[in-house]
This record gives structure tokens, sequence and C-alpha cells, in this order.
């Protein structure tokens, strides 16, 4: 503290460690966060339904999407990644989970929406197990923050079967 | 005993020549007269002043800390939060760091040279430790 550059240095120094904590504590008041998302996945028609030539089975399907997530977001909130992915179980696996869409909430305005699409990517199984096969539709989320710990959860959806026959 | 008489005046010569060039000039150096100037340097903050300058640092910086989170709690905008705090580093900074007068209220004050003539350093006095060792020469 004898110098100006001493006396820089030392609030340099001293600025930054609690710039750190402030971020620490930033991020610790996301856990007095109580989140309460909805969701909701229709599944509108099966498009189609076939045997792959390696003898897989896939899956087409139109899908309503609509969820309201704006509970998730804090001041401390960069962006919510959320998927919905497939769930089920076979002799082979005991879970499966197959991402049939995803997108990014970028704030929370976009945070509450109805989607209506077909499925991004393809509900393709690991063998030939879809006939008649009972499975869950399960949304996921990450909440990204600016700083510190990341949350992720989800709401699982039950009820859903597929066909019988390939289409 | 001429001889005799001119050997004596010789030596004597000789000793007066080599007691002159022994002894030092008497002249003084005139650098000793004068006072030496006080060296251009950048003025330090007395001790009392960086106390108060840390501890005053610390408080503002803490300060600033605990009104940005305040606030950007308050407001939900956690860039608010980190422009409060920018400004109060900004602020604190320039409350500190340079050397400002109120940093400067307590000179250390030098002791003048009469303080050394009024307290002389203590002379030390060397013991007679050979006197023993002659005692019991003596003796035995």
């Amino acid at each position: 503290m004898h110098s100006f550059g001493h006396r820089a240095n030392a609030v340099a120094t001293f600025a930054v460690t609690i710039l750190a904590a402030m971020c620490f504590a930033a991020s610790f008041s996301d856990h007095f966060n109580s989140p309460s998302p909805t969701a909701s996945v229709k599944i509108l028609n099966i498009n189609w339904f076939q045997k792959e030539a390696n003898g897989n089975d896939e899956v087409s399907m139109t899908l309503n999407i609509s969820a309201d997530l704006s509970s998730l977001f804090t001041w401390n909130t960069k962006q919510v990644f959320v998927f919905v992915a497939a769930e089920y179980e076979t002799p082979q696996n005991a879970l499966n989970q197959v991402s049939l869409w995803d997108g990014i909430i970028p704030s929370k305005e976009h945070a509450k929406f109805l989607i209506h699409t077909t499925n991004k990517y393809r509900f393709i199984d690991q063998g030939s197990n879809l006939k008649g096969k009972d499975f869950n539709l399960t949304m996921h989320w990450h909440i990204m923050p600016k700083t510190g710990k990341m949350f992720a959860d989800k709401i699982v959806m039950t009820g859903y079967r597929l066909p019988e026959q390939y289409r | 005993t001429a001889s005799g008489t001119l050997l004596p005046v010789d030596a004597a010569a000789a000793h007066s020549e080599q007691i002159r060039s022994i002894t030092p000039p008497r002249r003084r150096p005139l650098l000793r007269l004068l006072p030496l100037p006080p060296p251009a340097e950048s003025p330090k903050m007395d001790w009392q002043g960086q106390k108060l300058a840390e501890m005053l640092m610390q408080l503002l910086l803490v300060a600033s800390a605990v009104a940005a989170f305040v606030v950007g709690y308050a407001m939900a905008d956690f860039q608010l939060m980190l422009l409060v705090y920018a400004g109060g580093v900004v602020l604190t900074a320039l409350v500190t760091v340079p050397n400002w007068p109120f940093f400067n209220r307590h000179p250390l004050k030098w002791l003048d040279a009469a303080e050394a003539d009024r307290h002389p350093r203590p002379q030390v006095s060397a013991t007679p430790s050979t006197v023993g060792k002659k005692k019991a020469g003596k003796n035995k």
C-alpha cells in the first residue's frame, strides 16, 4: 500500500476475488427457485411404421408439443435446453431412450409454446421390438445458467402405445 | 667526535620529515559544509494513511458487491449487477489508489540531533581478566 502501483494491484486483486464470490452467490440463489413447469405431448398420427432393411423398426409420427416452462427462468438463467424422448423397455435393454425433438428456449417470453411437428430425429429401435409397444414420452430440460451450476429435470408422460401392425 | 655529533642531527632531521609526511592536511573539505539536497522522489503515503487506504478499499469493495447483488436480485437482472459492481470498483479505485491529502495527516516525525547528545551511547568498559592469571602465576 506504499505506492500507486501497489494500491492499484490491491484494488484489482480484491475486486476480482469479490466478483467470484458474487457469482457464487448468484448461482446459489437459484436453489431458492421452486419451478412448476407443465408439459403435454400428444401423438396426432403415426405417419408410417416400418421395419428397415437392417431389421430395426422405425416410426415417424406427428407430435403436438405444448409446455409452459416460464417458472424455470431466474435472473441467472441464460437459456433452457428442452428435449422430448421416447422411453421404453425391451428384453435387450432395461431403458431405451430415443430423442424425438429438442429445442432451445432463449428467454422467459418464449417459454410458453405449442409446437406441431413430426419427430425431428428418427425413432429407431435396436431390433424389432416396437410392435404394440407401450412407451413413455418424457420431456427433459437443462437450465443453462449465466454462471455456476446447471440444473436438470424432467416430466414423464405415460399411456402411449404403438400399433400392432406395420403401416 | 665530529662524526659523532653529525649522526644525531641527520637522524633528527629524518624523523621530523617523517612526522610531516604522516600528518594529514588540516584544511576542511568544502563538501562537508554544504547541505545535501533532498532526493527528488514521489511523495509517499504515511503509515496511518496506508492502513486507512487498505481498510477503506476493502470496505468500499464489499459494500459495492452487496449493493450490486441486492440490486441485481431485486431487478432480476444479472447484467445490472455486474454494471453496479463495475461502478463500485471504479469509485473505490478513484478514492483509494491516488495519494490524497487525507492519507497524509499523521507524518512520522524524526527526532532532532540534539536528542543523541542528551542520551549518549553507553561506554563499554573492559574487565581486567589478566590480573587473575598473574596472581595464579605468582602463587605457584
